[in-house]
């Protein structure tokens, strides 16, 4: 098997946080928050979502949540798409201020999980 | 016996269909075009596959992916792909890449069929493809409508009067939505041409290139690139 290439990612990014954020697709204005070999408990990141924002729906692998603006779906693997609206470009720094109290809410819930899987 | 049966009412010659089975398809994204394109490979009868993409399944891709679902949600597109294609021909050849770039290997692929969503792949695969001397089947899809020719020895730059400065070209946005028709239609006709050149049949080659518009009064029309 051919060796996976991946986005390449933000040279100035702190290689000491918890995540990644990444322009995941030409097709959307969204960004993605990826974190770094952490999984997400969706039961318990309902709480975390709730506590940020209103949760719209959510199943064992997927769930949507607002946050202020940004319209947000959460995935299991630890995926998180953050999109403004159609036409908004959501600007990297507000979505790594996001992005820091969306992880402390999941720590505070214990909805992280630690280690690859 | 039973593989056979599978694929024998396609309306091919023996010979041609064994060229199908035997020929190695690149393909390039697993999204709204790609998807179908596999599927329609898969059931033309086509055994050998390399495929690129790195993204997973996500709420969003649902409205026009055919492998978007429920219980393929947040996994690898390429993972994905590989069980789709194992239960219609199980014993097709699947190599899986990760994101297709300029240092993507194109070794073994005989055609390369581009179902990608920007301009920057695009053109990558399409100066790979051309230095490899292999055909570069361009479909893509916008909305209600698309556009599909193949490249075979045709610059892709000239084509599309790209600009050479990649910061520009990032700022391209191919499709911000797209219907499900649109996407199922480029990739159907992709693969018709695709096949079409494999087996020596007419085929829309650029600079000629088919456009169609499912919104537009005349929905299929042909012009040329450049």
């Amino acid at each position: 098997m051919t060796k996976q290439r991946y986005h390449k990612l933000d040279p100035c990014q702190d290689q000491y946080s918890d995540y990644y954020i990444i322009e995941p697709c030409t097709t959307s204005n969204g960004m993605e928050i990826k974190l770094k070999d952490l999984k997400i408990n969706m039961e318990n990141a309902e709480a975390a979502f709730s506590s940020l924002g209103t949760v719209a729906g959510s199943s064992s692998v997927v769930m949507l949540a607002k946050v202020g603006k940004y319209t947000i779906s959460v995935y299991a693997s630890g995926r998180m798409m953050v999109k403004e609206d159609k036409t908004t470009k959501s600007k990297k720094k507000e979505i790594d201020i996001l992005a820091q109290k969306i992880l402390r809410a999941l720590e505070t819930h214990d909805a992280i999980i630690r280690g690859k899987q | 016996m039973l593989h056979d049966e599978k694929f024998s009412r396609n309306s091919f010659t023996k010979p041609q269909q064994t060229k199908i089975k035997k020929c190695t398809f690149g393909l390039i994204g697993l999204g709204g075009t790609g998807g179908f394109i596999l599927e329609n490979l898969l059931r033309l009868g086509a055994g050998n596959f390399v495929l690129f993409d790195h993204d997973q399944f996500e709420l969003s891709n649902f409205n026009r992916q055919l492998l978007a679902t429920d219980d393929t949600i947040d996994t690898l597109k390429t993972e994905v792909a590989v069980a789709r294609a194992n239960k219609i021909n199980p014993r097709a050849n699947i190599k899986t890449c990760g994101m297709f770039d300029k240092k993507s290997s194109l070794n073994s692929i005989k055609i390369l069929i581009d179902g990608s969503d920007n301009v920057i792949t695009k053109m990558e695969a399409a100066t790979l493809a051309r230095k490899k001397k292999i055909p570069y089947v361009f479909c893509s899809a916008n909305r209600a409508s698309g556009m599909v020719t193949i490249f075979d020895g045709y610059n892709f730059n000239t084509a599309f009067q790209v600009p050479s400065d990649r910061k520009k070209l990032s700022d391209y946005k191919l499709c911000s939505s797209i219907i499900c028709p649109a996407a199922s239609i480029a990739a159907s006709i992709a693969v018709s041409q695709a096949i079409n050149y494999l087996i020596k049949k007419p085929y829309v080659k650029a600079p000629d290139t088919l456009f169609f518009d499912l919104f537009s009064k005349k929905i299929f029309w042909r012009a040329k690139l450049g």
